[in-house]
């Protein structure tokens, strides 16, 4: 009963996703009629350009970082017992952002892998702050690190904004890093980080066991025989690897992984195993929705997802903030 | 015995007011330095003699035109503004019995900032007298926003300011939407997003001064009322004071201070968060905060924007990214101090 | 008529009703503590009393007149009020914190004056401060902190003088401090003083007219030994006692048993 009531969310979110898939490939200067969409052989020299060179590789890299967002914020949420938490909340995005900026400023030529790597590596770097300064007696409350993860975040923010205005670069490429933004995603972009997501995000689908236990309380997860030291250190890991590769896709994207793992819980109930591609799923299809509604608001003009995602998230925020303090 | 200690008692009250005499001085000689130091830096340097010299008599010189048409505004606007932050951020922490409240983190120049870009983008020919009004609007708006989100919730400190910080976020993401969606007044942008002095002149002195400097003196007035009021609403009304009226009038002073501060500089982050939270250290008594707030704070902005010239002359740093690089730390030690109080 | 009286007061809060038609009145000169159990709105009445809550029909008379007709401040100099916990800013001094006593004696054009200074003076030295004025509140020990926060009630110079709970989060030497301190207050200094107790063998001992409160309702109000009795005491906190005289203070008090509902 459960089981089919799962499979009907599953396949709506399925669906939605093409459809809006579909959507963000067909709106833009050119536009491409859905028709065409299905008999791509037929298009003219503009589209199938359009399509094949710009959106497709936009598509895919709104997709993966929306699901990479959305996987960092699950694990994050659950092993920090904190509704809160998320890539962009605990300080995560903003040390992968900073350190992505200054990759590109100091080595330009670096490939896409090694920025990818590099952002991973401040990712684990600003959330390591985040959580050193929020502890205090041993003990994490929920909003010291929301508020830490927040202050570091603007400072870092601050830095490479900082990095940026007074280092001569090629702003372009740099600029969607702060901005939260797909514009300009090339197949390069998208063929760097689609291996290591798809991989990241596999890891992650078989580790919905684990999240379950840890959601336990401590002594209860121990009494079963589980270590549950080494286990959160190791999910903390991923969950700052995911967020360093989202980073590089896109930039920071705000809340999307505050919200998607809730919209998931929300909709496909407690389990973790369900929960983790649940959330994924809804972590694309806000982006790539996101993205689709910047491009159509007031058409030359573009608006960038990151600006989109806040808008819809922040009041969200503060609705869970007020909730949570009841 | 007990003339004894009352004697020791005024000496040692005497020791803070010299505590405030001495920090006054050294603030204001530092003030003095820095705001020499402000109009002698730029594009084209001016040497600080020369400057010294050049704001006691006037002469001929290239120089002087730069100063007195240029650097003379923009140096009494960043002191102005300055102030205008520290004070206002001090009064808001005293209403709101929160380290944390600050017109930055409680969505307060946001939400001017944005009420200004509205003005800049769908009402350009608007004139200029109005600019302050809206920012103000603005910046009520937010503090509505953030007064409905406690009243329904009873926030924690930690709790108001991270709401503040949402709050603060959102306006922003809207303010950097439709200046992307309008993008004819990019010149709006770095000022209007990030806060920044460049290309400040005597029309915006003329604009803020009267607001601010009504803001700074009516809140030198009010130090018995939010010495009283750091005690507690109930406390207050205890002594005499009805809380919620009083917190009504300082709130909008406190408002109105920032929004004229954010219509000529944009939202400059954290100087009404460390200024006063500095000060009160030393001095926790009103009486002495609010003037030392308005001293430090104007040295502070004074001081980065004079800093930015120095780094890039040419190409200029918002001053508005320096604050948010000083403040940061800051604020992420004050949030850390807040567990000892059991606030989570 | 020179008294607290409350006619007729019905308080809600948040539309519940807290306190309904409440006729009280409190004698000038003595110790009066309200006492009984949790949710029974002793803290309620006192805060109606003192203004800080707005009673939702009736009205409150101080020395005849109507307390929520006073202009604030001249309510301040007759009726000094403490509520419970009390937090005072970080780095304050003790000095400082008695010194805003004084706010409803001072006004926009008059500042310090000699009799500010007196009244400052006196009260830290009726609390036994004077040393301790330069410390930090955040230095002291619970028991000194509530010390200074009567202070800053003394330094307001009123006869009245109202606590809400001022003897929790103390240990008991410290509780009995400051209930000393408060009955010297009323011998010495002549004030007339209202308290909220959680204790009523604390009460008991140091009051001279007992309040017992139950659901805003008057259980009952006399001298402690007149008002205690074990059958009022187990219909307010559902508990079974014994009543003895203490000797040594001849004052009532009692032995708790067991639980009402624990009984078959």
């Amino acid at each position: 009963m459960l089981l089919q009531k799962q499979s009907k969310v599953f396949a709506a979110l399925l669906l939605s996703l093409i459809v809006f898939s579909m959507w963000d490939l067909m709106v833009g200067q050119v536009h491409v009629s859905w028709l065409q969409l299905l008999h791509w052989k037929t298009l003219n020299h503009s589209q199938s350009l359009a399509l094949f060179e710009l959106r497709l590789p936009r598509l895919l890299v709104a997709g993966f970082s929306g699901a990479l967002f959305a996987a960092s914020g699950t694990i994050l949420q659950t092993v920090m017992r904190n509704p809160l938490a998320a890539p962009d909340i605990v300080g995560v995005t903003a040390g992968a952002s900073i350190i992505a900026v200054a990759a590109l400023l100091f080595f330009p030529n670096l490939s896409n892998m090694g920025i990818a790597w590099l952002a991973c590596f401040g990712a684990l770097a600003g959330f390591s702050l985040t959580f050193l300064f929020a502890r205090v007696n041993g003990d994490v409350a929920p909003t010291r690190l929301a508020l830490t993860g927040v202050a570091i975040g603007t400072t870092l923010l601050a830095g490479e904004h900082f990095l940026l205005l007074i280092l001569p670069v090629d702003i372009g490429s740099s600029l969607n890093f702060i901005a939260g933004s797909v514009y300009g995603a090339n197949w390069q972009r998208a063929l760097a980080i689609t291996p290591w997501a798809l991989i990241f995000l596999g890891v992650t689908l078989f580790l919905g066991r684990a999240l379950d236990l840890l959601a336990l309380q401590d002594d209860t997860s121990i009494g079963i025989g589980f270590n549950v030291k080494h286990m959160r250190m190791l999910l903390l890991l991923l969950a700052v690897i995911l967020a360093g590769l989202g980073v590089t896709g896109a930039g920071i994207l705000g809340f999307v992984g505050l919200i998607a793992p809730q919209i998931a819980r929300l909709i496909v109930g407690a389990k973790h195993q369900v929960i983790l591609p649940a959330a994924m799923v809804v972590g694309a299809l806000l982006v790539i929705l996101a993205d689709t509604l910047g491009r159509v608001i007031v058409p030359p003009a573009e608006l960038p997802a990151g600006i989109i995602t806040t808008i819809i998230g922040a009041p969200y925020f503060i609705y869970l903030l007020i909730r949570f303090s009841k | 015995m007990i003339e004894n200690t009352i004697d020791m008692g005024s000496a040692v009250s005497n020791k803070r007011f010299l505590l405030f005499v001495v920090l006054m001085a050294s603030g204001l000689v530092l003030l003095g330095i820095c705001m020499t130091a402000s109009m002698a830096s730029g594009p084209i340097m001016i040497p600080l003699k020369h400057a010294f010299a050049l704001l006691l008599h006037h002469d001929q010189s290239v120089d002087n035109t730069i100063l007195y048409s240029s650097r003379l505004p923009r140096t009494l606007i960043g002191a102005l503004a300055g102030a205008a932050f520290a004070v206002s951020g001090a009064i808001m922490q005293g209403i709101s019995r929160n380290p944390l409240a600050c017109p930055s983190l409680l969505g307060i120049n946001q939400g001017a900032a944005l009420c200004i870009i509205v003005m800049l983008l769908f009402f350009p020919t608007i004139s200029t007298a109005l600019f302050i009004p809206f920012a103000f609007m603005g910046g009520i708006l937010a503090a509505l926003l953030i007064y409905s989100i406690t009243a329904t919730a009873g926030l924690s400190p930690l709790r108001l300011a991270l709401a503040g910080i949402i709050v603060n976020a959102l306006f922003h993401a809207v303010s950097r939407g439709l200046l992307l969606l309008f993008p004819d007044e990019a010149q709006a942008t770095v000022f209007s997003i990030m806060g920044s002095l460049a290309g400040r002149s005597w029309m915006h002195f003329n604009m803020v001064l009267p607001w601010i400097l009504i803001g700074l003196i009516l809140s030198c007035f009010c130090y018995r009322q939010l010495n009283v009021l750091c005690l507690g609403d109930d406390e207050a009304q205890g002594l005499g004071l009805s809380a919620q009226t009083t917190q009504f009038i300082l709130m909008g002073i406190a408002v109105m201070l920032a929004a004229a501060a954010v219509s000529v500089v944009g939202p400059v982050p954290f100087i009404g968060l460390i200024i006063p939270s500095a000060i009160r250290y030393f001095m926790p008594d009103y009486k002495y905060l609010i003037p030392l707030s308005m001293v430090f704070g104007a040295l502070l902005l004074v001081f980065a924007d004079t800093l930015i010239r120095l780094i890039n002359p040419v190409v200029e740093i918002p001053v508005g990214i320096i604050a948010a690089l000083l403040g940061g730390p800051f604020f992420v030690i004050i949030a850390r101090s807040q567990a000892k109080g059991g606030a989570t | 008529m020179s008294e607290i009286t409350l006619r007729q007061v019905s308080v809600d809060f948040d539309k519940v009703n807290i306190i309904n038609q409440l006729d009280l009145d409190l004698q000038q000169g003595k110790v009066t503590t309200i006492v009984g159990p949790n949710g029974s709105g002793k803290s309620t009445v006192l805060k109606t009393m003192s203004r800080i809550l707005k009673p939702t029909s009736g009205t409150v008379l101080l020395d005849g007149e109507a307390i929520h007709r006073m202009k604030s401040k001249y309510l301040a100099k007759q009726l000094a009020v403490l509520p419970q916990h009390s937090h005072a800013p970080e780095h304050m001094t003790v000095l400082e914190l008695v010194w805003l006593g004084r706010y409803p004696h001072q006004s926009l054009f008059r500042g310090r004056c000699e009799k500010d200074e007196a009244a400052v003076k006196r009260a830290l030295k009726q609390t036994d401060m004077l040393d301790l004025s330069h410390a930090r509140l955040d230095d002291l020990s619970g028991g000194q902190q509530q010390r200074a926060w009567i202070a800053m009630a003394l330094a307001q110079d009123t006869p009245y003088l109202l606590l809400d709970e001022p003897t929790t989060f103390l240990d008991m030497a410290h509780q009995l401090e400051t209930l000393e301190l408060i009955r010297r207050l009323n011998r010495q200094c002549n004030k007339t003083i209202v308290m909220v107790l959680h204790d009523v063998n604390l009460a008991a001992r140091y009051s001279d007219e007992l309040i017992l409160l139950n659901q805003g309702a008057v259980m009952a109000q006399g001298k402690p030994a007149d008002v205690l009795t074990e059958s009022l005491l187990q219909d307010l906190f559902n508990i079974k006692v014994r009543i003895l005289m203490d000797s040594h203070t001849g004052t009532p008090y009692f032995i708790p048993y067991c639980c009402c509902s624990e009984e078959v």
